[in-house]
């Protein structure tokens, strides 16, 4: 008979090396890299900007100590509440035509294929060119096109029906709508996407109920087509609307906030303050206000992919 | 499974906590892994190194012999990577034979960012946490928020024959800031006024001359007079000779804003107002205002329909690759910047410095002695710039090194440089230049009157100010 502690020992050996087994096993072990660079490379940037931002960092020095001074002085700053409405401003115009065109753009696609037409796939893929283009790519080729000179490209065209030339960045209203134009132009693609794909999940035998029911188009878009891809359509705006706060490039290279402050977005004015104005603390304010908005939208649009999952 | 998720998330969270908290400390900890990583890719180059019967190798990523006792830590401006051919070779043949003559050191070049603002961004962030490289080029513009970690090089500069006062007087006040040089400046620029002499018999010297001549050039179907005028530095550094010029200071001397105090305020709503004066008139279009770089201006310049414009030395070089350099002599010529009447002339430089950051005796000395062979004694000052097409900022290479001593363009910006004031080097000074842009563009595009453009400016760096105090 073995005495009772070598039985404890070897029980306990036995039991830590089912243990790793199991976790082996289990989908822990393999998600420890992947956690890893996550919080390497994604989570711990992010709550360093949110712990610099409760500082009075700059640039220059080292030190620095924990205030909502930072805060205090963005939320009084009186350009700050007109940046918030330029925000608005260019996040709506863009997201609503982005959508709208998109929409357009991928049931004229659909109806096309459906109808055997050719061109479908060409017409496709010139609508994606403008999502493969950087930013800072298409802020020069809208540069070109806005030039107020006798060169700019709209200007010469419409100076034929007897128009302009328009200043399409020296009036602080246009440039707002000019920006937003420009961003249009570049996330139609992404909605027209993902509005196709939702289309072609819509079962064939549905829209042919409709027919038979004598729906015409209006009401099969508006009770058969939406309803249907409703879905996809929350994702696709909400995908818009983050991109579209996250919008840096283009403006930086088409107007860099000008004239004026009148293109000045919440992230463009983030970048300023920390890298023209060195100051780490408000700038990273700015930088937290936008992460909330972001998270909040990543919240719904989570939320709404498990729903469209679980139907 | 929703128990698994529930404990990575945890570790996901604690983990990040355990780095955010750390602080500077991490900091210091990526510096370290980035300088590793640098040596790897050295070894990896080490193929491309010109063989010789030494271990010497020159390559973007290591100067000398890998196994040198002695590292040298270097950000260039630009480094043996850079797309100027000229620049490349220039740099790699003399750090070859630096290292040839000092066998015992290895320099190891560190990548630098394209945006000078981000590079310099950086380069602060190491420097306050105490991982700067051994020896960095530093933009002018920001040098003096360096001050507090450089080295000084008088002993060396002295030892090397180089005086101070063989730079131009704008140069000194940057690298000696009191009673250390601290900075050797190795480039620098000239902001300058380009006019077209086969249509302008004598350019203006003053603002209105430059409006009746400008108009006389509107009324031929010419744009009268460009400027940049769009949000960026470049865009202060084109006006601020205009309120400099009556006698105007930014700042005093503890570095507090005085821009609209007293005869300040007369003298910077002196340069608004002739601004737009120039829109008003109608000898400069409004889209001057988008004008972020003096390069924007370059198409309209080479469409040949522009009488005048204020611009940098360098554009001298990329209006006549555009249109040829014979037609550029040809059309343009240069001149003082015209100025309100009786007021002095003057004109704004830029351009670059170089610091050693190390307190280490040796490598302070191995490091000087490098960047000095390289871009400051004669010889590496008049190679470096003209391989470049960039101006010296030491008057003696004028007299003394080709293409600088036959060259007239040369010639005429020693005779500007002579005549720079530069911007002053308070914490202060980039929230003034970010909202005198500001104002500049409100007042072209007639969103407010000078007055209230520059109300709204002080405002704002007076909250700023208040703000760096707390």
């Amino acid at each position: 008979m073995l005495p009772s502690a070598t039985i404890s020992a070897a029980t306990r050996k036995k039991s830590l090396s089912y243990g790793l087994w199991r976790i082996s096993q289990g989908p822990v072990l393999w998600l420890i890299p992947l956690a890893l660079v996550l919080v390497t490379f994604f989570l711990y940037p992010a709550l360093e900007v949110v712990r610099i931002s409760f500082t009075n960092s700059d640039m220059i020095s080292n030190t620095y100590h924990y205030t909502f001074n930072s805060y205090i002085r963005m939320f009084t700053d009186a350009s700050f509440y007109n940046m918030i409405w330029i925000t608005f401003f260019f996040v709506s115009f863009s997201v609503i035509f982005q959508f709208l065109l998109g929409f357009i753009i991928a049931l004229t696609v659909d109806k096309g294929e459906h109808l055997r037409m050719k061109g479908t796939v060409v017409a496709r893929t010139v609508a994606l060119v403008s999502w493969s283009i950087p930013g800072v790519v298409i802020g020069i080729i809208w540069n070109i096109l806005y030039n107020e000179s006798p060169s700019g490209i709209i200007n010469y065209l419409i100076s034929f029906v007897g128009i302009g030339p328009v200043p399409f960045f020296t009036s602080p209203v246009i440039a707002l709508f000019a920006i937003s134009v420009a961003n249009v132009w570049r996330g139609t693609a992404q909605s027209m996407i993902l509005l196709y794909a939702g289309l072609k999940t819509i079962p064939m035998d549905v829209i042919e109920a409709a027919n038979v029911d004598g729906a015409n188009s209006w009401r099969k878009l508006l009770s058969v087509i939406i309803p249907s891809i409703r879905p996809v359509i929350v994702i696709n705006i909400l995908l818009n609307i983050i991109n579209t706060f996250n919008t840096f490039d283009m403006i930086m290279s088409l107007t860099g906030g000008g004239p004026g402050r009148s293109t000045e977005v919440l992230v463009l004015s983030s970048y300023t303050t920390i890298f023209q104005l060195l100051d780490l603390g408000k700038g990273s304010a700015i930088a937290v206000l936008l992460l909330l908005i972001n998270v909040v939208m990543s919240v719904i649009y989570i939320r709404i992919s498990k729903e469209g999952v679980s139907t | 499974m929703k128990r698994t998720l529930c404990l990575v998330f945890i570790f996901v969270f604690l983990t990040s906590f355990i780095f955010s908290g750390c602080g500077s400390n991490n900091q210091a900890q990526t510096a370290t892994t980035s300088g590793n990583s640098s040596t790897q890719a050295e070894a990896s180059s080490t193929q491309n190194a010109p063989t010789a019967n030494t271990k010497i190798i020159v390559t973007p990523q290591l100067i000398g012999d890998p196994d040198a006792k002695i590292s040298i830590s270097w950000l260039p401006k630009d480094g043996l990577d850079t797309p100027n051919k000229a620049v490349a070779t220039y740099l790699a043949d003399k750090a070859k034979a630096w290292v040839e003559k000092n066998p015992d050191v290895k320099i190891i070049p560190i990548a630098q960012t394209v945006n000078i603002q981000d590079a310099m961004a950086k380069l602060m962030v190491q420097v306050a946490a105490g991982n700067a490289p051994d020896v960095s080029g530093i933009d002018s513009f920001l040098v003096s928020k360096y001050y507090g970690y450089l080295q000084p090089v008088d002993d060396i500069l002295k030892e090397k024959n180089i005086p101070l006062d063989s730079w131009f007087p704008f140069a000194q006040n940057v690298m000696k800031p009191k009673d250390k040089i601290l900075a050797m400046m190795f480039t620098t620029d000239v902001r300058l006024f380009y006019y077209r002499k086969d249509l302008i018999q004598t350019p203006p010297t003053n603002w209105d001359e430059l409006i009746t001549t400008a108009k006389q050039m509107s009324d031929k179907g010419n744009v009268g007079f460009l400027y940049p005028a769009g949000r960026n530095e470049t865009t202060s550094c084109d006006f601020l000779p205009y309120f400099w010029s009556q006698g105007g200071k930014l700042v005093d001397d503890s570095g507090n804003p005085v821009f609209n105090q007293g005869d300040n305020k007369t003298y910077m709503l002196n340069a608004l107002n002739f601004i737009k004066q120039t829109i008003d008139e109608g000898i400069s279009p409004k889209r001057v205002s988008t004008f972020k770089a003096d390069s924007d201006m370059n198409s309209e310049i080479a469409s040949g329909k522009v009488a005048m414009f204020l611009g940098g030395n360098w554009l001298a070089k990329q209006v006549s690759d555009i249109i040829g350099t014979q037609q550029f002599s040809d059309l343009w010529a240069v001149a003082p910047i015209p100025m309100k009447a009786g007021a002095s002339r003057t004109t704004t430089s830029g351009g670059w410095t170089l610091g050693i950051f190390t307190d280490d005796e040796q490598k302070r000395k191995l490091a000087a002695d490098f960047v000095i062979s390289l871009y400051i004694d004669d010889e590496g000052m008049a190679g470096y710039c003209s391989a470049y097409g960039l101006l010296p900022p030491r008057k003696t290479i004028y007299d003394s090194a080709e293409p600088f001593k036959t060259n007239t363009v040369f010639q005429q910006c020693k005779e500007e440089l002579e005549y720079t004031t530069i911007r002053p080097g308070a914490s202060i000074y980039n929230v003034i230049s970010q909202d005198l842009q500001i104002a500049l563009s409100n007042v072209i595009t007639g969103v407010s009157t000078p007055e209230k453009a520059l109300d709204e400016a002080w405002n704002d760096v007076l909250k700023q100010k208040d703000a760096q105090k707390q």
